[in-house]
């Protein structure tokens, strides 16, 4: 691949976040490739040297996007990586599927006592954030949840912190019908 | 605009663009590109709103503002000729700018329509001069391609009320008067209703001159119809009408600016535009605009940042009880020598200082290249943290210079270097 396609794709990624193509795509210089569980497709990310994340804009006191509901958000996310990465040992990529259910009973687990109805709309709400930013990929018909490609851009060190999360968090509970 | 052209602008703007094309290869100057087209489309759609009362057919105006300034060219030619006119030749050689097919057709046109007529009436006749009428109006139609209808009818307006003041003119111009101006309101109205219900925002503020000196025109509006109706009592019917639509202009100005201002208290709150106006800055902007908005992006394709530390604290926090206060923000990496948070600006415009001084030593100025390489990633972009937040800090006076090129260097520490310059600022004493 030529430099004047990979500034291409590096554009395109820059615009439309992690693109999705199909698995014959050569990987672009300075990317990351990550195929899907199927095969057919992978995900192709821009990968910054030296495991820089968005959070060095915090350390160089810039404003980062904000988030709505960040805490919801983020403990949405947590209950669904606490789902989806069943091999602690492996990387987070791709991680196992998962249903909604489940993400939403975990996230029941840590903060109990609120309403089903509350639990289902701020749910959602997060899941939706979080697939529309493709940390997570939600099917909404199948009330499928699987971890979306941006997982895969947590540096290394970052995972250890990532893993003990996961152990803190309770698994979901089996056969558990949320209450009505 | 006539009924039956399309509202849709991108199949007219796409045209355009291919006609642009072709004409880019003969006129002079002429820069292709969206932006170009866009600003072309929006002055034919003037043109042709102008014209629209006149037309016969609805593809009879011109399309394209290249026309408009042929006819230009061709005025100005004929007004240097004076009275001798131009013979056909020479109209083609003041016009070489553009194609000589599109010449012609325009000659056969305007010749048509008498803008341009043999100089002496006898058969084969080679000179032309050209009209006096159609170039006033050309140049009626270019002020009404800068300020718009509504400045017209201002002048309208003051021009009307100082006739009618006199007391002359008769009951039948007094009416007629006061018809156009209830029209003339009536169409404002209907357009600024739509807009304001239906249309989008964008739409709205792009039409937004309509909204300028409402309250003027309004206050002309009312001086004629109180002369109108002290002069000629008969014609009350007609001033009722008139009163009634400088009310309606009145409700449907409040409106329109009411919304607007509605629409520019919520983008100002926030730091998020409209869709519209990303989308219309995307087609209308240059290359440079364009590649300045992506110039100070560090991260883009803009979703938020899940840290890991983030989804610790998220999980490790309950819920406040509503009320309580939750603790400041604070950076990820610990600080050894971190400050209580009220003492906190001050102390770290200190340790940013003492940094600085550090790093500069006796220079005033030093590399960043230099202070960031030979150690690893870790240390180097604490040190380029501190760096650019002591460049940030307003009574700091030290600044980060960076030049436009980027090194790739890959192995070393750090893998992509911009150069640049850590540097004192000399502040005048």
């Amino acid at each position: 691949m030529s430099s004047a396609d990979a500034a291409l794709w590096w554009a395109r990624a820059r615009t439309e976040g992690p693109l999705r193509v199909p698995s014959a795509t050569s990987t672009p210089a300075g990317m990351l490739r990550l195929v899907e569980r199927g095969g057919e497709r992978c995900w192709l990310l821009p990968r910054p040297p030296d495991d820089v994340t968005p959070a060095v804009l915090r350390e160089l006191r810039m404003q980062v996007l904000p988030v709505e509901h960040p805490n919801e958000t983020s403990r949405v996310l947590a209950a669904a990586l606490r789902c989806c990465w069943t091999d602690a040992q492996a990387g987070v990529w791709p991680g196992q599927p998962t249903t909604v259910r489940d993400v939403l009973d975990v996230v029941d687990q840590l903060i109990p006592g609120r309403g089903e109805e509350v639990l289902h709309r701020l749910g959602t709400g997060a899941l939706r954030r979080l697939h529309a930013s493709r940390w997570l990929d939600v099917d909404d018909e199948a009330q499928r949840v699987c971890l979306g490609p941006r997982v895969a851009t947590w540096p290394d060190q970052d995972l250890p912190t990532l893993r003990e999360l996961c152990r803190e968090l309770p698994s979901p509970r089996p056969g558990r019908e949320p209450d009505r | 605009m006539p009924p039956d052209k399309p509202r849709s602008t991108w199949p007219l703007l796409s045209l355009n663009v291919v006609r642009l094309g072709l004409y880019s290869d003969d006129v002079a100057d002429e820069q292709l590109g969206l932006d170009a087209a866009a600003a072309e489309q929006a002055v034919v759609s003037v043109f042709e709103q102008i014209v629209a009362v006149l037309a016969r057919q609805a593809d009879a105006a011109i399309t394209d503002a290249a026309l408009f300034r042929l006819a230009d060219t061709l005025f100005a030619a004929f007004a240097r000729a004076g009275e001798d006119g131009l013979t056909a030749e020479q109209i083609r050689s003041a016009c070489a700018a553009f194609p000589a097919d599109v010449i012609d057709n325009r000659l056969g046109v305007l010749r048509k329509l008498g803008a341009i007529q043999p100089a002496f009436d006898k058969p084969y006749q080679r000179e032309y001069r050209a009209s006096f009428t159609s170039y006033v109006s050309m140049l009626f139609v270019q002020r009404m391609l800068a300020r718009g209808g509504q400045s017209e009818l201002h002048q309208l307006l003051t021009m009307e009320k100082i006739r009618l003041e006199g007391g002359q003119g008769t009951a039948e111009e007094a009416r007629e008067v006061a018809v156009g101006v209830t029209t003339a309101l009536r169409l404002l109205v209907a357009e600024l209703v739509a807009l304001t219900v239906g249309g989008t925002v964008e739409a709205l503020r792009e039409r937004a001159p309509l909204l300028w000196n409402a309250k003027s025109l309004i206050d002309q509006a009312s001086a004629v119809h109180e002369i109108l109706l002290e002069f000629w009592p008969e014609l009350s019917r007609w001033c009722g009408e008139l009163r009634s639509a400088i009310a309606a202009y009145e409700d449907a100005s409040t409106n329109a600016s009411a919304r607007l201002m509605a629409a520019a208290g919520t983008s100002r709150a926030l730091n998020l535009l409209p869709p519209e106006m990303w989308v219309r800055f995307a087609r209308r902007a240059t290359v440079d605009e364009l590649a300045a908005v992506l110039a100070d992006q560090v991260f883009d394709a803009p979703a938020p940042w899940h840290d890991a530390a983030d989804l610790a604290e998220a999980v490790a926090g309950t819920p406040q009880p509503a009320g309580s206060r939750s603790t400041p923000p604070r950076s990820r990496v610990p600080d050894g020598d971190e400050q209580p948070p009220e003492e906190w600006s001050d102390a770290e415009a200190e340790r940013l200082a003492a940094v600085a001084e550090e790093v500069l030593g006796d220079s005033d100025a030093v590399a960043v290249e230099q202070l960031l390489s030979g150690t690893d990633w870790v240390t180097a972009r604490r040190v380029l943290a501190d760096l650019v937040a002591a460049s940030n800090n307003a009574r700091l006076g030290y600044r980060l210079v960076w030049s436009g090129t980027v090194e790739v260097r890959p192995g070393r520490v750090p893998s992509w270097l911009t150069h640049g310059v850590f540097e004192r600022v000399r502040r005048p004493v």
